[in-house]
Order: structure tokens, then sequence, then C-alpha cells
């Protein structure tokens, strides 16, 4: 495995703009071309966010709208096809395989639609595994992951397996093991669509408490407006553009679609 | 941001245990699939392995079968003269060691006839001879008890009166089963009977075409049963690989390194190819062996069988699961290890 290159890797953290302190992510006209043969799907064209440490921003936006495309984008798991994504400053796009891996496994918490649980593992092996990536020693991932999964109401469920568990408890295992290395951001695509009303509910109270009591920056995708109300500001997307911002009291809700008087 | 909270990137490194864990309870937990996979493998040794074993098999008995054949001459040629073996005394005289045929016939008489008495100082070394006690005595008391006198062995004859030696024997005639021994000038073709089979030159060079094209036979049968082999077992591995696609994907997004998935794999494809190497070189071994025993009947294959060569391709074969096995997961691992992790979370393979 090659080492990692200590000081361009520091030296790419090292560029704070005093005015730009808050901003943990930021996108900047990010397209986001998928092909497939002939076929070309546009998912984004030219999204442009900021998103800043310690908010619980909402992505709203219908199905197809390029959510999950936006989230992979920021997040780091696919590589724009033209813009720039900043991650505490950091340009994602310099860094190698194994610097991403090392921000994958720290810097952000993933939370998905499907919870994406290994199923082979039980819920206490799940939440200690990105800590073994992180270098951890067993014991320590151990009691770690007993102390995450007490937090999310889960301590009396450490050695079942997933497949044991209701939706929402492996929603739970899946949030506990997105804290698993004490991430600045967690990113929670679709978080709640496959959970019914009071269930989801339960996961959006405890993004919100997370982001209360460890300051954790919440970023959220979803098509559901009841999920809106814990956010500090939503953003909406429609064919892969950002079209506006708003905080949720600035929101009429009707019964499925809603208005904003926002701002952009 | 804040520099001084920021962690310096240390290398993930993973210890190949936790790999291991991963993979061993993957495999417990996945039991019928794992199965599934492992099955592959078995099949593929399997075929292999009886075929080899079907080779192996079969040369034996041909062998074999030349052998007896060789024995039974011999054993009708002393009846010719000596109907009623039992109760006749034998001696063997010669130099270097016993054939096998030599040894089996030395076995053979000495269940017949009783006694077998051997020239001190002049006798052929052997295998141990099952059942027979070679009692060492002076030329004149061979001369003096035995009926048949036998020269074997394939070495040099020893150094004596042989004149003298014959011309008290009670049977004044040398049976000579050593192929290629040299004859001392005494003993010429009157005083000696040629019970070694002589192969003419055009003999010779039959038997050496035909040794030639089964070994151009059994080399191509052996690639296209590796073919076989080879083909079955990526599937198995493809099939395993691919339906874990989003595991990988997961895994990735949890910060595992592209290099971590491939060891997971090449580690899981090595235990599955051991099992199934293991098991199919049992099963196929088997299999030949239940097959040329119906068709040849028991004794004959299992007294032809190298049991050593037959090891040897066992562990042979063992290897060759687990080699396969890494070699067709190495491709669909590193596709999976290299994939974006959003493209592998979507695949629902
Ligand atoms: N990996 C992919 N390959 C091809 N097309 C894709 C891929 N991912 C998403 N798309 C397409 O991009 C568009 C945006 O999809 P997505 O980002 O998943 O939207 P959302 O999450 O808002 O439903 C859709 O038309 C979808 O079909
Ligand atoms: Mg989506």
């Amino acid at each position: 495995m090659a080492k990692i290159d200590m000081k361009r890797f520091q030296a790419l953290f090292e560029e704070p703009g005093e005015q730009e302190q808050s901003v943990i992510i930021r996108g900047v006209d990010i397209h986001k071309i998928y092909r497939s043969g002939p076929q070309e799907t546009h998912a984004l064209r030219g999204a442009t966010l900021d998103v800043y440490r310690g908010e619980y921003l909402s992505i709203m936006g219908p199905s197809g709208s390029g959510k999950s495309t936006l989230f992979n984008a920021i997040g780091a798991l696919v590589k724009p096809t033209s813009g720039r994504v900043y991650i505490d400053q950091v340009d994602i796009a310099q860094l190698d395989t194994e610097e991403l891996a090392w921000l994958r496994c720290r810097k952000i918490g993933y939370v998905f639609q499907t919870f994406n649980l290994i199923q082979v593992m039980t819920c206490l092996e799940n939440v200690t595994l990105p800590m073994s990536f992180a270098g951890l020693s067993t014991e320590e991932a151990r009691d770690k992951g007993i102390r995450i999964l007490k937090m999310v109401g889960l301590g009396h469920r450490i050695l079942h397996k997933p497949a044991e568990l209701s939706g929402g408890q492996q929603q739970r295992v899946a949030v506990a093991r997105a804290l698993a290395n004490s991430p600045d951001i967690i990113l929670a695509d679709e978080p709640t669509a496959n959970l019914d009303q009071s269930t989801g509910q339960e996961i959006i109270d405890l993004f919100k408490n997370l982001q209360n009591t460890l300051g954790v920056t919440i970023i959220s995708a979803t098509h559901d407006t009841k999920m809106l109300q814990a956010s500090d500001r939503i953003l909406w997307i429609e064919d892969g553009v950002i079209v506006k911002a708003a905080r949720p009291e600035e929101m009429t809700f009707t019964s499925d679609k809603f208005g904003a008087h926002g701002h952009h | 941001m804040n520099l001084t909270t920021a962690t310096i990137p240390e290398q993930v490194k993973l210890p190949i245990r936790i790999a291991l864990e991963v993979v061993l309870q993957g495999l417990r937990i996945r039991l019928g699939r794992s199965v599934v996979t492992i099955t592959g493998v078995v099949c593929g040794i399997a075929f292999l392995m009886s075929i080899l074993t079907g080779q192996i098999v079969k040369r034996g008995v041909a062998d074999e079968d030349a052998r007896r054949e060789e024995i039974s001459r011999i054993m009708s040629f002393i009846r010719s003269d000596l109907p009623k073996l039992s109760g006749h005394t034998i001696g063997i005289v010669g130099g270097g060691t016993l054939s096998e045929v030599e040894a089996r016939v030395v076995e053979q008489l000495a269940g017949e006839a009783g006694t077998i008495l051997a020239l001190k100082g002049g006798t052929p070394s052997a295998r141990t001879l099952h059942g027979v006690t070679l009692r060492p005595v002076p030329a004149a008391q061979m001369a003096g008890e035995a009926s048949v006198i036998f020269i074997m062995g394939d070495g040099n004859l020893p150094d004596f009166d042989w004149n003298g030696f014959l011309g008290q024997a009670l049977n004044n005639l040398a049976a000579v089963t050593a192929p290629d021994v040299k004859l001392p000038p005494v003993l010429t073709a009157e005083r000696t009977v040629q019970l070694a089979r002589a192969w003419s030159a055009e003999e010779l060079e039959a038997k050496s075409l035909e040794a030639r094209k089964e070994r151009f036979r059994s080399i191509w049968i052996t690639v296209i049963s590796l073919l076989v082999t080879v083909i079955g077992i990526s599937n198995a591995m493809l099939m395993s690989v691919t339906e874990r696609f989003r595991e990988i994907g997961t895994m990735k997004c949890l910060g595992a390194l592209s290099s971590f998935v491939t060891q997971m794999f090449v580690l899981e494809a090595s235990i599955m190819g051991l099992v199934g190497g293991f098991f199919g070189a049992v099963l196929g071994a088997a299999f030949a062996l239940t097959v040329y025993v119906i068709t040849y009947g028991g004794s004959l294959v299992f007294s032809a069988l190298p049991v050593g060569t037959m090891f040897l391709y066992a562990v042979g074969c063992v290897f060759a699961g687990v080699a396969l096995s890494i070699v067709a997961a190495l491709y669909p691992a590193k596709v999976a290890a290299s994939m974006v992790p959003a493209t592998a979370l979507r695949s629902t393979v």
C-alpha cells in the first residue's frame, strides 16, 4: 500500500479563506452526465451549493431530479463530469483513492435509503467495521460501538443480525455506523423513504438530536415534505439544478406541493 | 476549518486478520451460497482428479496385465517340467536386484513348492518377499537339492564353477528370468532356458509409438479437463463476487481500500478452493476407482494402483483448486474493488 503524501494532504487542508470558515462543503457548478451506450442522462446541470458547518440541510426534489447524484457527488462517492466539490476546503478531485478512502472513513458518515447494512454481520460488527478501517483496535472498537448503539437506542440489540430487526431499527444501526468514526458530516439519502411515518420521524428526531448534541452537519435528501420541519435550511433541486433555498418557516406546505418565498 | 483538530491521515492498513474474520463469517452465514460455490469447485476438481486417476489406473492395469502374463508364462513353463511343484526345492542364483515379476514368481514358488534356496554370496537382493524364507546354502548343497535353478536379477552373475555346478545339479538346465543378464560362456543355449520375454525390434517400435500416442492422448485429455475445471470454477467465483457488489460498495463507502476488498475475495477464494479441492480430489478419485473396479475387478485395480502417485495427484488437484479459484476470483474482485462506490451501491445483482 502506497504511503500517503502527508505534506500534500495537509496542504490541501491549509487554505482557509477566513470568511468561509463556516462552509464545510461547497459544490460549484457540478455537472454529472451518465453514459450508457448512446444514452446520455444529464443528472446534474450545474448544481451550486454551500453547506454550513453544523447545520441541518435538507435537499428536496421530486424523484429523478438528481438528489442522489448530488448526494454522491458532494459525498465523494462519484466523480462529477465537471465542476468542483470542496470538503473542508479540500478540492476532492485532487485526492487519490487512498485519501478518498480516508475521507469517506472519517469525515463523512453515509446513511442510505435501503440501509445497506452488511447482512452477514451483527449490528455491533456493522458499526465497528468502519472503525477497523480507521485502524482502531478490536477492543476500542467494541467499546465505542456499544456506546454508539446505546446512544441510538439499540443497546439491547447489539448482537442481532440486521435481518432480525425492523426497518426503523436497521436504519438506526446504519446511523450508528455512520457515526462510527465521529464524522463532521452525515449524508443521508432519503433515509426515511423505506420507513413508515412515525418510524421515519424517529430517525429525523435522531438526526436533529445528533446535530444538537454532537454538532454534526446533517445533509438529508428527501422528497417528503413532512420530513422538512427539522431542517435549518432547505434546498430545492429540479432537473439537476438547485432552484431555490429556503428556511422551513418561510415555506407554505400544501398536501404534496410546497411553495417558498425564499432566497435564491 | 479548524486545523488543530484535523487528524493527520494515517495509512488505513488493515491486518489480514480482519479480512479473514469477515470472510469466515461470510462463508458461515451465507452457507447455502458458499456450498453452491464450493460445489462448483468440487465438480471441477473432481472431474480433473477422476481423469487423472483414470489415467494412472489404466496405465497401472496395463502394466499389471503384462506382469501377470509374464508370471503365468514363467509358472506354466515350470509346471510343464514339474507338474506337481509341492515338495520340490527351488534354487536362486544371480546378482543385482529382482524385478517385480521375478519377486512375485519367487513368492508364488514359495507358496507352492515350499523351500527356496539362495546361493550364499550369489543371490539378487529384493524388496520384502512376502511369505518367503530364503535359505542361504553353499553351491554344492543347492546343486544337490534344487529341482530347478533360476538365474534371476539384473546384476552380474557370481563367478564360480558353473560347469561343475550344473553338472552336479538334479536338473542340469538353468531357467533364466533376468531379461538382460550377461551369461558366462559356459552357460550355453543348451544349458539355459530363456524365460524373459524378448522383444523384437518391431515390437519395441510399436510399443514406443503406442506410448507416444498414449502420452499425447493423456496430455490432451488433461488439458481439456483443466479447461472444464477452469470454466466451472470461474463461473462459481464470478457469481459469488458479482452478487456482492452492493456489499462491496457499502464497504467502500465506509472507507475500505480497494486492496482490502481484493484481499477479502482472494482469501475467500482460497478457502473455498481448499475445501472444494479437497472434496473434489476425494470424490473424483473415488468415482474413477469405482468405475475401474467395476470394469476390471477390484483385485487387479488395487494391486495395480500406484498409491504414491495418486496421492501426489490428489495434492496437485487441491493446489489446482486453490490456484484456479484465486485466479478466477481475482478478475471480478478487481473489477468490484475498483468500482466507484456509488455504482456498486446501485447495482442490484
Ligand atoms: N448510475 C446511473 N447511470 C445512469 N443513469 C443514472 C444513474 N444514476 C442516476 N441516473 C439517472 O439520473 C437521473 C437522476 O437520478 P437520481 O440522482 O437518482 O435522482 P433522485 O435521487 O432525485 O431520484 C435519473 O434520470 C436517473 O435515472
Ligand atoms: Mg435517489
